[in-house]
């Protein structure tokens, strides 16, 4: 009999991001199930489900941890966009001169951009997530889907926030509010939380046991 | 501070609670360093919570033989709505961390793509835990009027 492979890439991200000391058990448990019942869709379900249930679940139980991980996360982003920002300005005229000399328009524009849209800065805020989602895992690995999980929740639900507080409080003229433009604002409330994860799935180390299948 | 720390001074518990050779501080079980740790004492329940009186007992019903997926298809066959397993899982450990089950791994299967099954029990405390509940359920449905579809 040919045995139904279920999705790789579900297994694999349930095996990075399971809560508890069952996981591997779980995903014998979900194969054995996918053989009965062969529906990526299913498969998907039960693996997200099982992912988020041992966030929430983990966060409850350990409710400081999962605040000390935003504080960090937050503090680490505003010391990443400073440095990034002054960086940026540093380099601007080097660039500037690069470009015009080798007649190479393009990545003038990319770094430059315009106002409230600069394509190279929503690259280096995403970049940069990647690599705090990285010390967040690293620092929290026994709970690395419920901090992880965590801090992308709260930094997509700190963009929608800051754009609707900002659109309150200056209805009619908005020059250089961030999050504003339509670009930025989707780049910050769905590529920083990206960025966090795959930072955070690069940190993980697949629990130990038996990784055959 | 107090946050990143999470943690207080021991200094600080004795103070509050020990004096001279008594000791009166109400939760003296409770790891005196954390700061939270009032809070972690008033998150654990007397009682099992629904879902879990549900794993329990479907953990009796199947004996031996009680590991993911009969749980969750157990589960699914009482209450009439799916289980996932991942709530399963997440319930169980909690009961084990509670000591109220045991786990045992067994052997791999090429059916579960060559990973092994871990066989859950229910332990000496678990059922004292589950029979206080039933009688508590019990106890309050006996004080409550018979009452008839339909009427209030």
């Amino acid at each position: 009999m040919t045995m139904a492979t279920p999705p790789r890439l579900a297994t694999w991200l349930l095996l990075r991001l399971a809560s508890g000391d069952h996981s591997h058990a779980l995903i014998g448990d979900l194969v054995e199930q996918y053989q009965r019942r062969p529906s990526v869709v299913w498969y998907w379900w039960q693996v997200l489900s099982a992912i988020a249930t041992g966030a929430v679940h983990d966060i409850g139980d350990h409710l400081v941890l999962g605040i000390r991980a935003i504080a960090l996360w937050y503090l680490l982003s505003w010391c990443a966009a400073q440095l990034t920002i002054r960086i940026h300005h540093s380099l601007g005229l080097i660039v500037w001169n690069w470009t015009i000399a080798h007649d190479f328009d393009t990545l003038r524009l990319i770094w430059f951009g315009r106002p409230r849209y600069n394509p190279s800065l929503l690259v280096a805020t995403c970049l940069n997530a990647m690599v705090i989602g990285w010390i967040i895992a690293r620092l929290n690995r026994r709970h690395l889907a419920a901090t992880i999980l965590g801090c992308m929740a709260f930094s997509a639900a700190y963009v929608v926030v800051a754009r609707h507080l900002w659109y309150m409080l200056w209805p009619v003229t908005f020059e250089n509010a961030p999050f504003v433009a339509t670009i930025p604002f989707l780049v910050a409330l769905l590529g920083a939380p990206m960025g966090l994860l795959v930072g955070g799935l690069l940190a993980s180390d697949p629990p130990e046991g038996n990784l055959c299948a | 501070l107090l946050l990143l720390v999470g943690r207080v001074p021991i200094c600080l518990h004795d103070a509050l609670w020990n004096v001279g050779e008594l000791t009166c501080c109400p939760w003296p079980h409770l790891h005196p360093l954390h700061l939270f740790a009032i809070v972690r004492y008033m998150r654990r329940r007397e009682f099992l919570g629904g879902f879990e009186l549900l794993v329990l007992s479907a953990l009796i019903r199947l004996g031996d033989e009680a590991y993911g997926v009969p749980i969750a298809d157990a589960i699914t066959e009482t209450s009439g709505r799916d289980a996932a397993l991942g709530s399963v899982y997440v319930t169980l450990d909690r009961l084990s961390r509670k000591g109220l089950v045991t786990s045992r791994v067994g052997e791999p299967t090429a059916e579960r793509g060559g990973r092994a099954k871990t066989y859950f029990r229910v332990t000496a405390k678990g059922l004292r835990k589950l029979q206080h509940t039933k009688q508590t359920l019990n106890a309050l449905w006996s004080g409550i009027p018979q009452t008839e579809v339909g009427t209030a």
